[in-house]
């Protein structure tokens, strides 16, 4: 049996006043990618938003466990130090910053916080040679600043770099796959599927089922209204996909009609 | 084939290498800032020769007997104090300041040494030698930086210069102002005052009076000066303004890079520091000229720091060339600076790359003028303002075309980053145009630190304060490109300590 | 808000002691001011009497800025306070020429509220149809019939001393338009004001003054247009006032095409409440000396500003436009963009100013100031100036010179366009998208309408 990464528990979540989760309940183990499905609006960002602790997110109910700590006490930077990994659906820019020294100063954190040596310029260097080989990631795009004028697509891809160089617990993917082509979006699966590990898992979050065809998931959940109102096996993607959100909100209205 | 190809790869990965570990040692020193707020404050207890405080035409008198000064720079001296007395204070739309009491200033303090001044480094006070080791800027040729030549000015004097000889091989001539004069008459005499004239406004009618030191620098036709020059000003003596001149003159087809940094003690009363810099350079000449301005900026209640008011101009005289000025202004009460390029010489080049912090009560007003008045004359202006604490930050820049300007180009871009709710940052441009060839355009914003990027960052696993100073790192870094290696690294520094309490 | 009473002169400070006022020739304008005062008849007891004797006696103390003042730098105010102005007290019927006022300026629909040399032309306006509530009417009826409506506005911006044109008409407030559109009315038809100036034997001033009032909800728009018969000498100093009540909507152009040899001097405060939404579009063609400030102050969370201009300066002439917009409080928007033409020896000045104050959180606010330079005799002098206190804002701002694209016009030379055709083609679209901005599809025809017939000279 293995062991939960992530145990979430009637997750609540405020943004400016309008509750956006209304009670998220799900567990995440070992090995296991989980998909989270869902409208626009449903709430998917927020839960990626809330699980990575930005503060724009107020959580008024529920629990978090992270591999047995409460999530919800930790800074943003002590999650990320933890093993959590947002892949944002838009990624920032930062100016000015290059790009290959913001990923040592991170990787630097994570490895100080885990009681490891820190890397010098080489030992970093030739981590970053050997992921950018997995990953077919152009070096250019490392010594440009972060984000900095790069392309939908090219954003997306650092940020499966990052991921890859941080060797996450838990990756959120939110919305990876928007806004790239057939071509872009193999690659950024391939890089997802090739840091797959027994220990660690991945949430999956998106709009459509293609990116599915590519990360296959053990689980999918269906998201609408700020609940879990479906889960099944990777074959409720398909299902979704051939009979559209509209099923969704049927499925939600007669869930709103049992919960009374 | 094969071989080549793999060869090609090698190289292009030894590149990157080397590109790339040049980056991650700059950020890397940043990483080790210490954590004093201004670790220039100390006071060296020193001899010294100080003349009485007060300004009338005799303290002119005893500062230029002192200096062994000829005739004619006393008049001219005499000349500038005069209408000095008939002007006016200028008063600044953005800022108040307390009045100045003139009278109360000692304009003349020397460390006491041998009658005429050390002969050479080696004459130089042991504990001047101290003061400047720990002020990370040894004069010891052997100990000092490989390829930066240092002239250090301490209060109203100059204290000794480094590699004078070195420089003296390829007839770069590079020493105080007073040796200047006493050797140089002729350079000292045809170019001092022709770009910033004696009465040119308040602060450089003071300095022209009351001037007791300062650097000069020549570099014949189609010398490239094989080393960085530089000038260290340091303020010790209490109750004392510091009026130094530089004059740096690049002839013909030559090339110079000139640094300047300066600290003083940290103390509860302001100070008044009223320099003039005039760069002249001739056809074909570059002067690049960055400054490092770490001047005590006074405490978290505003209480003391240094008066900053500054005149610095170049004038491209010559066709084809170049005046770029750097700036990197952490320190200083108040800052009034506006280093400028009057574009004389057809094609000539005018660059101004300026970073300005103001935290707790700190208030910089700066930017500089282009006055375009030669054929096809270029300038760019590149501005980073950082406001944190309760400070404000002002830039200010005139770029004016001349009806001669056939062919003018100016590109300006300001940009204001707030950190705090209480700083405030203000962007005045003056664009005066009178050709209708001139192409001018000028690009200014303001924003917040983004809360967005800061978030990013931590997610990343970064604290908000490593955040915070890699954002703002990255904000100034089109103005870092622009300084040496050495400046730039410590500029870094200085900022990253600048703004360490500034994040809420 | 603006400060005043400076010189930025910064390094250039040299031996002259800084002038920034000046006093010469303000004896005509107080003796004006006596006969124009005695021509009151005791009105001069009111609050208004206040306000009037107050402004003169402010402004016999400071007189008009000189180029040493800042905010007056480039744009000399002497050639215009050396000419022998006389107020205009009293109108002939005689002088009301039928004809030259039927000729001139906008005639699409509208209510209209005509004035000749400061004076109401009752039969020449047109105000049928009115809707209930809406007063469409000028303003010394409005200060006999709505007195406490007009005194609760009136002169109610902040430092009312601070620009001495203003101050100069409030000392002579008496007549001009006025309109109130009550709470959540919209207002169907604009309202057009025309002010129109001839001197007839002497040179003439006037002052008219112009108070709006949209209460909460509101919606309703304004063209004041300010023309004359052209050759004529004459100084028109206006003030307009607009207050945008809560949700209120209020669109206020400005079309000036005065005598290429008169003078215009025009100032124009307006308040935005919350979710206020104003538009202020001031479109300069002619005078010989000209003054703008518009000026707008965000005092309600969620309120929108835009501020827009063009100007075509030719021949001997000097247009300066002065805009600020002030952000008081949180959460607001404004938007600018003056757009500029400089031809012949003519001389244009643009300083527009962004106050972000302290509390003026989330501001977002854009500023545009585009120039293009078609004479080697011309000149432009440009200052955007941005002043933010507050930390959480986005503020940007530009300035760009020029001449017309090479690349554009050979583009349409290649095409068989000629030379100065394709000049023409690229300085009307240059142009005409400042008006674009104007909502009413018949004054916008209008503005164009001026735009060719300006281009064409």
């Amino acid at each position: 049996m293995s062991q939960p990464i992530l145990e979430i528990s009637n997750l609540h979540a405020h943004v400016e006043g309008n509750e956006i989760l209304k009670g998220i309940n799900l567990t995440i183990n070992q090995g296991e990618v989980h998909a989270i499905m869902g409208p626009n609006g449903s709430g998917k960002s927020t839960l990626a938003q809330v699980l990575a602790g930005h503060e724009a997110y107020e959580v008024t109910e529920g629990s978090v466990r992270y591999r047995g700590l409460d999530l919800l006490e930790l800074d943003p930077e002590e999650r990320a130090r933890e093993g959590v990994f947002l892949a944002f659906q838009y990624p920032v820019e930062l100016p000015g910053v290059n790009g290959m020294y913001f990923m040592k100063a991170a990787l630097n954190a994570v490895r100080k916080h885990r009681g490891l040596d820190e890397f010098d310029a080489a030992d970093f260097l030739t981590l970053v040679r050997e992921k950018t080989q997995v990953l077919d990631i152009p070096k250019e795009l490392l010594n440009r600043p972060v984000n900095e004028g790069f392309s939908g697509g090219e954003k997306k891809r650092n940020e499966i770099f990052q991921m890859a160089l941080l060797e996450p617990s838990l990756a959120i993917l939110d919305e990876t796959d928007s806004g790239l082509d057939i071509d872009a979006l193999r690659i950024v699966a391939d890089g997802v599927n090739k840091l797959k590990r027994p220990d660690n898992a991945a949430l999956v979050i998106t709009h459509y089922q293609r990116l599915l065809d590519y990360i296959v998931p053990d689980f999918v959940h269906v998201l609408s209204g700020g609940q879990i109102i479906k889960s099944g096996g990777k074959e409720l993607a398909l299902e979704l996909e051939e009979k559209g959100y509209d099923w969704v909100k049927e499925l939600s209205r007669e869930g709103t009609v049992e919960a009374v | 084939m094969r071989d080549e190809i793999q060869r090609e790869e090698m190289l292009e990965q030894e590149s990157v290498v080397e590109r790339f570990d040049k980056k991650v040692v700059d950020q890397e020193v940043i990483d080790k800032v210490a954590t004093e707020e201004y670790k220039y404050g100390f006071y060296t207890d020193l001899e010294e020769d100080r003349i009485p405080p007060g300004l009338n035409e005799e303290i002119i008198a005893i500062i230029s007997a002192k200096k062994n000064e000829p005739e004619w720079l006393l008049e001219w001296r005499l000349k500038a104090f005069r209408v000095w007395q008939k002007m006016e204070e200028p008063t600044w739309q953005n800022f108040e300041y307390g009045p100045i009491d003139y009278q109360g200033i000692t304009y003349y303090a020397a460390p006491k040494s041998k009658a005429d001044g050390p002969k050479s480094l080696d004459e130089v006070d042991p504990e001047i030698l101290d003061m400047y080791e720990k002020l990370g800027i040894p004069l010891n040729e052997r100990a000092a930086l490989a390829g930066v030549a240092v002239d250090a000015v301490l209060d109203s004097v100059s204290v000794g210069t480094t590699f004078k000889k070195t420089l003296a091989e390829k007839g770069i001539i590079f020493c105080s102002f007073s040796e200047a004069v006493q050797e140089h008459p002729e350079l000292v005499r045809q170019y001092l005052g022709s770009v910033v004239p004696s009465t040119d406004n308040y602060f450089a009618a003071l300095n022209s009076a009351v001037f007791s030191d300062g650097s000069f620098c020549y570099i014949p036709k189609g010398v490239r000066c094989p080393m960085e020059l530089s000038t260290y000003f340091r303020i010790n003596a209490a109750n004392t303004g510091q009026f130094e001149r530089t004059l740096l003159i690049a002839d013909e087809g030559s090339y110079v890079s000139y640094l300047e940094g300066c600290t003083a003690p940290r103390r509860d009363e302001n100070q008044l520091h009223a320099a003039v810099v005039e760069l002249i350079a001739l056809d074909d000449a570059e002067i690049k000229y960055s400054t490092v301005q770490n001047w005590y900026p006074g405490d978290k209640e505003g209480r003391g720091g240094i008066y900053n008011f500054v005149t610095k101009r170049g004038a491209c005289r010559g066709k084809n060339s170049k005046i770029s000025w750097t700036q990197v202004e952490t320190g200083s009460r108040i800052t009034w600076k506006y280093p400028s390029c009057i574009l004389q010489g057809d094609n000539s080049i005018g660059e101004f790359y300026s970073v300005a912090v103001t935290k707790n009560y700190q208030e910089a007003d700066t930017g500089t003028k282009m006055i375009h008045i030669g054929k096809n004359t270029r300038s760019t202006i590149v501005s980073k303002g950082i406001s944190a604490g309760f400070g404000q930050n002002t830039y200010r820049g005139q770029v004016k075309i001349m009806k001669s300007a056939e062919g003018a180009r100016n590109y300006s871009q300001c940009d204001s980053m707030l950190i705090g709710d209480k700083c405030g940052a203000h962007t005045f441009p003056y664009l005066e145009v009178k050709n209708s060839t001139a192409q001018i355009e000028h690009e200014a914003s303001t924003s917040k630190i983004g809360e967005d990027q800061i978030f990013y960052c931590r997610q990343r696993g970064l604290s908000a304060e490593d955040a915070v100073s890699m954002i703002v790192n990255g904000f100034c870094k089109e103005v870092f490109r622009e300084l040496p290696m050495e400046f730039a690294v410590e500029a870094q520094k200085l900022l990253a300590v600048s703004l360490e309490d500034s994040v809420g | 808000m603006e400060v005043s009473g400076t010189t930025i002169n910064f390094e250039n400070n040299a031996i002259t002691v800084s002038k920034k006022y000046t006093t010469e020739n303000i004896q005509q304008f107080v003796d004006a001011f006596n006969l124009f005062s005695n021509s009151l008849n005791g009105e001069s007891d009111s609050t208004l009497g206040a306000k009037r004797s107050a402004s003169i006696e402010h402004f016999k103390v400071t007189g008009f800025p000189t180029t040493k003042h800042e905010e007056w730098k480039y744009t000399n105010m002497l050639p215009i306070i050396r000419n022998d102005f006389h107020p205009h007290l009293t109108l002939d019927q005689r002088e009301v020429d039928e004809a030259f006022i039927r000729a001139s300026g906008y005639r699409g629909e509208a209510f209209r509220l005509v004035f000749l040399n400061g004076h109401f032309l009752p039969e020449q306006s047109s105000l049928e149809g009115v809707p209930e509530g809406v007063v469409v009417t000028n303003l010394a009826s409005a200060i006999r019939e709505k007195t406490d409506l007009v005194l609760e506005h009136i002169v109610g911006y902040g430092d009312s001393f601070e620009h001495s044109f203003a101050t100069l008409n409030t000392a002579h407030l008496r007549d001009g338009a006025f309109l109130y559109i009550p709470k959540n009315v919209k207002l169907q038809k604009p309202v057009h004001i025309l002010y129109l100036t001839t001197s007839t034997d002497q040179p003439v001033v006037t002052y008219p003054r112009t108070l709006l009032i949209a209460e909460g909800g509101a919606e309703g728009s304004v063209v004041e247009e300010f023309t004359g018969k052209s050759g004529e000498i004459y100084l028109t100093n206006a003030v307009a006032e607009a207050i945008v009540g809560e949700n209120a909507h209020l669109s206020h152009i400005k079309i000036q095409h005065e005598s290429r040899d008169a003078f215009h001097i025009g100032a124009s405060h307006a308040k935005l409440g919350r979710n206020a939404n104003y538009f202020n579009n001031t479109i300069s063609f002619g005078g010989k000396i000209v003054r703008n400030d518009p000026w707008a102050v965000l005092e309600g969370e969620g309120g929108h500003a835009a501020v827009d201009g063009l100007y075509l300066v030719g021949e001997d002439q000097l247009i300066d436009n002065h805009t600020s917009i002030d952000h008081t409080v949180p959460n607001c928007t404004s938007h600018e963009l003056y757009k500029g033409i400089l031809r012949d020896n003519g001389h244009g000045v643009f300083n527009g100013k962004i106050f972000v104050q302290k509390d003026a959180q989330k501001t977002d606010s854009v500023q545009s100031n585009v120039n293009l330079l078609l004479s080697d005799e011309a000149e432009i002098d440009t200052k955007p100036q941005l002043e933010i206190y507050a930390d959480d804002v986005k503020c940007t701002h530009g300035a760009t010179i020029g001449r017309l694209d090479d690349t554009s016009i050979f583009y349409l030379r290649a095409r068989g366009i000629g030379k100065a055709q394709a000049e023409q083609m690229l300085t009307y679209a240059f142009a005409v998208e400042v008006i674009e901005h104007i909502s009413d599809e018949n004054i916008r025809e209008y503005a164009i309408e001026l735009l060719d017939a300006r281009l064409d000279k």
